[in-house]
């Protein structure tokens, strides 16, 4: 008879050992679900931060083409005669280094540049590590087919850690004839 | 042979002293389930401590983001000149509208706290001019300045035979002072939330 209840024996451990078991994968699986969160903290302030570095980068792009228009027209009319396919090399190859020039300014990496002051400037205010760009600058011309007026257009980027963010305006201009 | 009365009631197969389970092993099993338990209610509470933390810094961000954008409309010359006596602010939050105002004085602003929750957001601001204005009088070196290439042609070789130069980099030094905002979101958290950006005039 005492044989017949050996097989009982144990049953209440082995059942709180089932549900122990149970609690601590729980336990494992909000302590990573928790670290995970905490990553997002930092992802959610890069995000803001490189957008404060894109909305920099559009400021000076607009900026430059408002106190020098008519150096950008030139690079305009350049372009549009590439568009027709009316440009000859000379023609390309100037095209080529006013635009690389032109937008030099932008590009915080460039040592020297107003972009490379002003993230110098952001970096020490905020404690960060930016970037910031403008990838697109480019007239919309009403010249071309669909539109009734001009537009500038300008994509600017802005990076803060590994967080990039990308802003891109349309901005109505007006080109006296 | 006639049972006894303990024989009857009982069946042979389960004796009275192993129907149900002894102290020690409740004790046992108390003692493992409190054991697994506790970091479970660790586990639970710093849970809810980030998730409130993540919940808090998002509306600083939202905040912060919102007065960047309320900066960056304000009257330039004003703005850069820390005259702006009293700036609106009309922030939408979880709790509902909420109005307020950034005081300056100088450089820098303060504005009124904001209390969604249990948290208070205090919100402080910095104007700061990083480029100035440029002087034909009195030249300086901090002034923005803009590069291109010039594109008139550069002057032919004096008596021919090299090659010409190559286009010169013209450059332009502006003549505004240029500024650069920060903000600063202070909720309580380790560490307050500062975003900074630049602003152009664009009056001219």
């Amino acid at each position: 008879m005492k044989k017949m209840l050996n097989p009982r024996k144990g049953v209440a451990l082995a059942m709180v050992m089932v549900f122990c078991i149970a609690i601590l994968g729980l336990v494992t699986v909000l302590v990573f679900n928790t670290r995970s969160h905490k990553g997002s903290h930092t992802y959610q302030h890069d995000t803001s931060r490189a957008l404060m570095a894109a909305t920099a980068a559009m400021q000076l792009a607009i900026y430059k083409y408002r106190v020098l228009p008519s150096e950008y027209y030139k690079i305009h009319t350049l372009e549009t005669l590439k568009n027709k396919g009316t440009a000859d090399a000379a023609a390309l190859n100037a095209l080529n280094s006013f635009k690389t020039a032109w937008m030099a300014d932008f590009q915080s990496d460039n040592a020297g540049s107003p972009a490379a002051k002003i993230k110098a400037e952001i970096d020490k205010s905020t404690g960060g590590n930016h970037s910031f760009g403008v990838e697109e600058f480019s007239l919309v011309s009403k010249a071309a087919q669909g539109y009734t007026r001009d537009y500038l257009k300008i994509r600017a980027w802005g990076a803060s850690g590994d967080t990039r963010k990308v802003l891109e305006e349309l901005i109505e201009v007006r080109i006296s004839d | 042979m006639p049972l006894s009365a303990r024989e009857k009631i009982s069946p042979p197969y389960c004796p009275s002293r192993r129907a149900g389970l002894s102290l020690v092993e409740i004790l046992l099993a108390l003692l493992i389930l409190t054991i697994a338990v506790l970091p479970a209610i660790g586990a639970f509470s710093g849970y809810y401590g980030v998730a409130t933390r993540q919940m808090e810094q998002e509306m600083a961000l939202k905040l912060g983001e919102a007065v960047v954008n309320v900066l960056m409309t304000a009257n330039y010359s004003e703005l850069k000149e820390g005259a702006i006596p009293a700036l609106p602010l009309n922030i939408q939050t979880p709790s509902g509208s909420f109005s307020g105002t950034m005081s300056f004085a100088g450089g820098y602003a303060s504005g009124t706290p904001v209390t969604i929750g249990k948290t208070k957001y205090i919100i402080g601001a910095e104007v700061k001019k990083i480029f100035l204005a440029q002087n034909i009088g009195t030249p300086h070196n901090n002034a923005l300045e803009f590069s291109w290439i010039s594109p008139d042609a550069p002057p032919p070789p004096f008596g021919g035979g090299a090659a010409p130069p190559p286009p010169p980099i013209a450059t332009y030094s502006c003549f505004n002072d240029l500024i650069c905002l920060k903000v600063t979101v202070d909720f309580g958290g380790a560490k307050p939330i500062e975003l900074a950006t630049f602003r152009a005039d664009m009056a001219r």
